[in-house]
């Protein structure tokens, strides 16, 4: 295994010997980002997942919200082919009183067309311009039952696919302010302490392992509990995000500043110091570039985790709550039993979500690649 | 280990030979079959002699010498009553010992074990305590309808029922062996109950932990002289009536839930500061050993508390000392052990029921929504699903803050028309097909239909339906109709406005930790849905948990939408939904002003508004004081003090025609849902609603005043087949 | 060296006292009390409390107190060694720590060690052996690792364990070994108890960790001794484990300081998925219910594992890296 591994970096190194004096670091950074296949597929997948949530008011047939006890937990629609093409039936809902299930047989008489870009119910397209058009939607009578469900439908007999399309604008935007903050913070002071050391190393420090004891729950719940009744869910969730970046940027600082020592007292600064360079000028340009692939991946780690965090927050009713609708929402509900037994379409979102999450480490990942493109 | 278990086994034989004769009479009679072993058990033994047809003589019995105890005990006693650890059993039973009086309990078989799980730290200890009803002087019956004895074994009052005199078993024992007797309660009552007067004889500084129960009050409020003439006997005496004391004692399983009643004397003295002053300051370390997870206190109930670790198991064993028999005379319990599980998640703890690895739950933890997965798995878990009746009166069920502070808030939740029309916006029989499966009857939101004054007579069964119909009626036209007279018109954006033409949002509170799906915030979701549908601002909050109380009683929060009424047996003894009298329901400054009455606090602070004293109250007489309340306490008080029965009831449906007239006050659903009990195939005795419809009232499970199962004697639960239900 | 390491004890006794002050003002400031969940239940299980009797239990919780004198009434009796009573089951706080704390570390330094096992190998291996097929399979496959929530993992695992064989619900043994003496039979119930804590526990940490150690000696790899090193003719496994992995490693072990607190209660929803009578439901509870004697001490216990662990970490880093000077 050593004596492969000794090979291969050397053979990528040798191809871009040429050209890499000569053209810019970005350039560098994109063609050493190109060569990781998988963070190119997980780029792909996310710019699909962001154009999905940027239509998704357009895209989703029904309301996320609207209550119809006729189609609790019915199962994902089948969709056939009928005279005026893609169609579905009715359905017909009965009650097993012995096992106190709805069962759920289709009325095969009638097949009700399904009709691309239809008037629905009215949204505000990226909050801004309302308008009833959507991608598609059943031409039905209201009382035929004949609902389209792409992904089945949950107890309350919404339709899974409106809500994850829905739930896509909290979860895809929402905590990522969240990280940006903790890793601005984190890297800043991180250097800081790391590279002055002495008392302000000491201060910084001693604040960091006291912030680190504080019992981040019982704030968060006395936020939670100090804000007035008429605040929005998505609002209060906002401010606790703030609230994690404020007091999550500890870890991060921490390790930066184990680089930056390391890299301090390294020939090159020794030189820069001798040579009279600023010490912004030793921090941007001979600490924050080393340190930068650690602070990248540590960002992007966070990422999934504050996606994770949501979905915390919300078992302990302090996240997102219902009515309002995120992923994390969304994953406490097929959290059960019987949705992993007997609703499994109910688990579609955490697919998702796991694809999500994949899909920004893998980003991730390649970015941390690229920003060191002379490797 | 299994030395031990085959020298029981010799025993069990011997016993089983007996038993099992009476079990086959019995089965003839009581009607329920006896159940052939499921699983194969290791060595044929009697235990098949149910099937037999009616052995006269068992054949075992006559190759034993016979018995020369009166009652009949476990094998694993009888061994220590060998070997000398413990008196025979005739010692052991008070002079009279309790007998079951159910109609559908067989004579079981001695050993196994019951495994249950409890998805908290309270339930490990808790609950099982809450399974055995033998701390309560007095016992409910008949789901309610009657009152039977406990360790009391006859009570009389005089006419106005301001004496009552109790007389307990003599000999029972506690599970030390130590005799209990009126002395453990006397010791409750001077040690830890204030205001008796022995607080005098106190070190300095030390107060009594407890004020007196309700039970302990005249209908005036003021406290009983307790007395106990001889070690048997004990007298309340109270200054007025007070007819309810028999219920009272009724209630809750005692000791550790619900007033003490008794406390081991002999036990709990060497902690108590009073006695010991140089050893203790205070009444830490006494609180400390008086709780139901300390594995040292002598108890009086079936099963002792052997090992307690938090977090993680309980076990439970059978009392020696437990002075209740079959009808055959085998002390009871038949069951050797319970051994509790925590499970931390509801989740979690449902597939432990659907991987069968529990033997019993009661209601708690699961739902109608449940029965899916677990009649799915009854094949694997052998857990039968049944249903007893849950006796509530409302379902999932809303109410206003009538002391909102906010007072032009409030002047609309005071509004009966407004609430009226809410009432009729709301369509409960979609709740009722989404949450209930169809099941129940729609109700504007009443006591429990199980309670006394519903059943007693015609009249009492009309003034339910009165209540229950009141307001059902779902006519959302109607609903627009009183409020379009009432004044709240539409505004230009066809939202409703206050009379005076302000925005009016209704807030419906509840608090974040309601599981998505659950039954409530499903009802929430729908109530939001009705009203919005009549032009009202309505908009689902969901609220920390965290100093929701607190906001509540200061009457900062609008609604409480996650409870339900299932309170009875009679109106009385649990009043809190009919008249204000505490701070938790939709009264609070009300309730608080009532608890408050007679004290120095009604002189205090009359300057102040009511939401800004210390602690926020109404008195009675202010300005903020509902009349319909004030008609309400009238009544109430009148009737603490009633001796007759029929004129109690007379009182009560005049409290409830308050309700009509300008109610609701409280908003339910559907009356009377089932509740699902899951029971192992083989455990025997645990009654199905049929059992409880011809004894009783097909069960009644919500209230915790009437301690189910306690009230269906689970020592009296058995194994068909105990070999296979061991460890 | 020692009078460093005098001078950092000194320093984490003050901030272990201040640390108490601010964590036991922040965990009494949301609104409600213990009180609240006490009355809750006595309610529930008692019907109306007369006010009487909430006020006997204000006393004896003493809930009125300002927070300086509750404060002072619990640490002063701490430092001499009495944490006071958890109200929620009448217990002593020390009692309810301690019956939890062994198998809290015993399960997450298994956890830990199985992850730094595998973890290192194989970050070294990613990062020499870089955008090649195993190295894309061990990304994606500890990405998706990473990507699972650990919760949900565990509730699966245990589903289709129950399901496939005979896995426990709940509780640490078996009702039959539970108190039975040590033996391998027990051992082996008790692994089939946690098995899938640690499973889980694992595989989110090892991800994790394999990232960070890939970057790091990708990082060090381009250094110029390095360079030297293979220039000077030695033999690659030298160069990667002797020069590359030892300077690599610096952050992860910077990391320890954190590590410490996070084993105690770093598995809480984990634990209770699995019913596991760990630390961390135990802190939660408590902060949740504002059992302040309870939740208080955990918190200082926290925190000076914390302090404990970062002096480790710098002990260790100038043991590993003599650059680093302790001063």
């Amino acid at each position: 295994m050593a004596t492969a591994a000794g090979e291969l970096p050397k053979v990528a190194r040798g191809k871009k010997q040429e050209d890499v004096g000569q053209i810019p670091q970005w350039k560098l950074m994109v063609r050493r980002f190109s060569q990781s296949k998988l963070s190119v597929g997980a780029l792909v997948v996310l710019a699909i997942m962001y154009t999905f949530m940027i239509f998704s008011d357009f895209i989703a047939p029904y309301p996320h919200d609207v209550l119809d006890s006729n189609n609790s937990f019915a199962p994902p629609t089948q969709i056939v082919w009928g005279p005026d093409g893609p169609g579905i039936y009715g359905l017909k809902q009965e009650l097993d009183m012995e096992r106190f299930q709805w069962i759920y047989t289709p009325d095969t008489s009638v097949i009700y067309p399904i009709r691309f870009f239809v008037q629905g119910h009215e949204y505000y397209f990226l909050g801004l311009f309302p308008s009833r058009l959507h991608l598609f939607g059943v031409d039905a009578p209201p009382d035929s039952n004949a609902r389209v469900f792409l992904w089945g439908a949950d107890k309350e007999g919404r339709d899974l696919f409106s809500r994850v399309l829905k739930g896509s604008q909290v979860s895809l935007t929402l905590g990522f302010f969240g990280v940006f903050l903790f890793v601005v913070i984190g890297s800043i002071v991180g250097t800081a302490s790391g590279y002055f050391g002495g008392a302000l190393d000491n201060l910084i420090q001693r604040l960091i392992e006291l912030i680190r004891s504080f019992p981040d729950l019982p704030l968060y719940m006395a936020l939670a509990a100090a804000l007035p009744l008429n605040v929005p869910i998505t609002v209060r969730y906002f401010l606790i995000t703030v609230i994690i970046a404020v007091i999550g940027w500890t870890g991060l600082a921490r390790e930066v500043r184990g680089k930056v020592l390391a890299f301090r007292s390294a020939d090159y600064t020794a030189a820069a110091i001798a040579a009279g360079a600023s010490h912004w000028h030793i921090i941007t340009h001979h600490l924050l570039p080393n340190a930068m692939s650690h602070i990248v991946v540590v960002g992007m780690l966070a990422i999934p985790g504050a996606i994770g965090l949501e979905t915390a927050l919300s078992f302990l009713g302090l996240g997102i709550l219902p009515p309002a609708v995120s992923w994390g929402i969304l994953l406490r509900d097929a959290q059960t039993v019987q949705a992993v037994v007997t609703y499994p379409w109910l688990l579609i979102p955490v697919l998702l979500l796991l694809v999500t999450v994949l899909s920004f480490n893998l980003l991730g990942d390649g970015v941390r690649d690229a920003v060191d493109p002379y490797a | 280990m299994s030395n031990a278990r085959k020298l029981n086994r010799r025993t069990f034989l011997r016993l089983s030979a007996v038993t099992a004769a009476s079990a086959a009479i019995a089965a003839c009679g009581g009607g329920q079959p006896a159940t052939a072993p499921t699983s194969a058990p290791a060595a044929p033994q009697p235990t098949t002699a149910p099937a037999a047809p009616a052995p006269t003589t068992p054949p075992a019995a006559t190759a034993i010498p016979p018995v020369t105890t009166q009652y009949k005990e476990a094998p694993m006693l009888a061994k220590l009553v060998q070997e000398g650890k413990l008196p025979p059993v005739d010692e052991r039973l008070p002079k009279n010992p309790y007998t079951p009086p159910h109609s559908w309990l067989t004579v079981g078989k001695y050993g196994g074990v019951l495994k249950k799980t409890y998805n908290n730290n309270w339930g490990i200890t808790g609950f099982i305590h809450e399974m055995q009803y033998g701390s309560s002087p007095l016992r409910w019956l008949k789901d309610g309808l009657a009152i039977g004895p406990g360790f009391v074994e006859s009570w009389e009052s005089n006419a106005d029922a301001s004496k009552w005199t109790f007389k307990i078993r003599e000999g029972i024992k506690w599970s030390d062996g130590q005799p209990f007797t009126t002395k453990d309660i006397m010791y409750w009552w001077e040690y830890t109950v204030g205001g008796n007067g022995k607080e005098k004889e106190y070190p300095a500084g030390l107060k009594p932990i407890n004020s007196p129960p309700d039970e302990a009050r005249s209908g005036t409020g003021t406290l009983m002289t307790l007395n106990a003439p001889d070690d048997y006997t004990f007298e309340m005496v109270f200054d007025a009536p007070a007819p309810l004391t028999a219920d009272r004692l009724a209630m809750w399983v005692n000791m550790f839930i619900g007033p003490a009643w008794v406390m081991p004397r002999h036990y709990m003295e060497q902690f108590n500061p009073v006695l010991n002053p140089d050893k203790y300051k205070d009444w830490e370390e006494h609180q400390r050993k008086f709780n139901h997870n300390n594995p040292d206190i002598p108890r009086l109930t079936g099963w002792k508390l052997d090992i307690f670790e938090e977090g993680v198991r309980a076990v439970w064993s059978r009392n020696p000392y437990y002075w209740a028999v079959d009808k055959e005379g085998n002390q009871l319990p038949y069951i050797d052990q319970i051994i509790v599980t925590a499970v931390k998640d509801k989740e979690i703890e449902k597939l432990a029921y659907t991987e069968g690895r529990a033997d019993h739950a009661h209601f708690h933890g699961q739902g109608l929504a449940d029965v899916q997965s677990l009649r799915d798995a009854e094949s694997k878990s052998q857990l039968e699903v049944r249903f007893w009746d849950s006796g509530s009166g409302t379902g999932s069920l809303y109410f206003f803050n009538m002391d909102f502070k906010d007072p032009k808030m409030r002047a609309v939740f005071r509004d009966p028309k407004f609430r009226q029309a809410l009432s009729h916006a709301y369509n409960r029989a979609d709740v009722q097909k989404a949450v209930y499966f169809g099941l129940g009857e729609l109700t504007t939101g009443t006591f429990s239909p199980k309670a006394i004054e519903y059943n007693i007579n015609d009249q009492g069964r009309q003034v339910y339906a009165a209540w229950r119909d009141s307001y059902v009626k779902y006519d959302p036209a109607l609903a627009e109709q009183i409020l379009d007279e009432a004044g709240y018109k539409k505004g230009p954006d066809g939202k409703r406005t206050m009379p005076d033409g302000s925005p009016l949002q209704i807030q419906i509170t509840y608090g974040a930790d309601q599981a998505p799906g659950g039954e409530h915030l499903s009802k929430n979701e729908r109530l939001a849905r009705d009203w919005q549908a009549i032009g009202l601002d309505a908009v689902l909050t969901p609220i920390p948990g965290e100093g929701a109380d607190e906001k509540w009683r200061a009457g900062e929060l609008p609604m409480k939408t996650t409870w339900e009424v299932g309170d009875g047996p009679n109106h009385l003894v649990f009043p809190s939904w009919l008249v204000a009298d505490e701070t938790e329901r939709w009264a609070p400054l009300h309730g608080r002003g009532y608890t408050l009455r007679g004290t120095a606090s009604e002189k205090e602070e009359l300057d102040k508004n009511p939401w800004d004293r210390n602690p926020p109250r109404i008195n009675r007489g202010e300005p903020d004081y509902m009349p319909a309340i004030a008609k309400l306490h009238e009544l109430f008080d009148k009737s603490k003090v009633e001796p007759d029965a029929m004129k109690r009831h007379q009182l009560v449906w005049d409290m409830i025609k308050v309700h009509i007239e300008e109610g609701p006050f409280f908003t339910g659903t559907i009356a009377n849902p089932p509740r699902i009990i899951l029971v192992k195939k083989g455990l025997m005795n645990v009654p199905t609603r049929d059992d409880l419809l011809k004894e009783g009232l097909g069960g009644f499970v919500n209230p915790w005043i009437i301690p189910s199962p306690a009230v269906y004697d689970p020592e009296t639960w058995y194994w068909d087949n105990p070999d296979a239900h061991t460890a | 060296m020692l009078n460093f390491i005098a001078r950092r004890l000194v320093n984490m006794f003050f901030l272990l006292i201040v640390v108490s002050f601010v964590g036991f003002w922040i965990i009494q400031l949301p609104p409600g009390s213990i009180l609240d969940v006490q009355i809750q239940r006595l309610r529930m299980q008692g019907g109306n409390l007369p006010e009487s009797m909430i006020q006997a239990l204000r006393d004896r919780y003493g809930v009125d107190d300002p927070f300086y004198v509750q404060y002072w009434k619990w640490i002063s009796r701490s430092l001499q060694g009495d944490f006071g009573t958890s109200f929620e089951t009448d217990q002593k706080v020390a009692e309810r720590i301690y019956n939890r704390l062994g198998i809290s570390f015993g399960l997450s330094l298994t956890a830990l060690l199985f992850t730094w096992l595998v973890a290192i190998p194989i970050g070294v291996y990613s990062a020499t052996h870089r955008y090649t097929w195993p190295d894309y399979l061990i990304t994606f496959v500890q990405f998706l690792g990473l990507s699972i929530p650990g919760f949900l993992l565990a509730l699966i695992l245990l589903i289709m364990a129950s399901r496939l064989w005979d896995q426990p619900i709940g509780g640490l043994f078996s009702p039959q070994y539970a108190d039975a003496p040590w033996s391998l039979a027990k051992l082996w119930d008790f692994i089939r108890h946690v098995w899938i804590a640690i499973v889980v526990l694992a595989i989110g940490a090892t991800a994790g960790l394999t990232r960070v150690m890939r970057a790091n000696l990708l990082d060090v790899l381009n250094m110029q001794y390095i360079q030297t090193a293979r220039a000077k003719g030695l033999k690659e496994s030298t160069v990667i484990w002797k020069h590359a992995v030892r300077n690599a490693i610096h952050p992860l072990v910077m990391s320890l300081g954190t590590l410490l607190p996070a084993l105690v209660v770093g598995e809480t929803l984990i634990a209770i998925i699995l019913s596991l009578p760990t630390i961390g439901p135990l802190y939660l509870d408590a902060l949740r219910s504002q059992d302040m004697y309870l939740a208080g001490t955990i918190l200082v216990m926290l925190s000076a594992l914390l302090l404990v662990g970062n002096l480790i970490a710098d002990l260790l880093l100038a043991w590993v890296d003599p650059r680093v000077r302790l001063e």
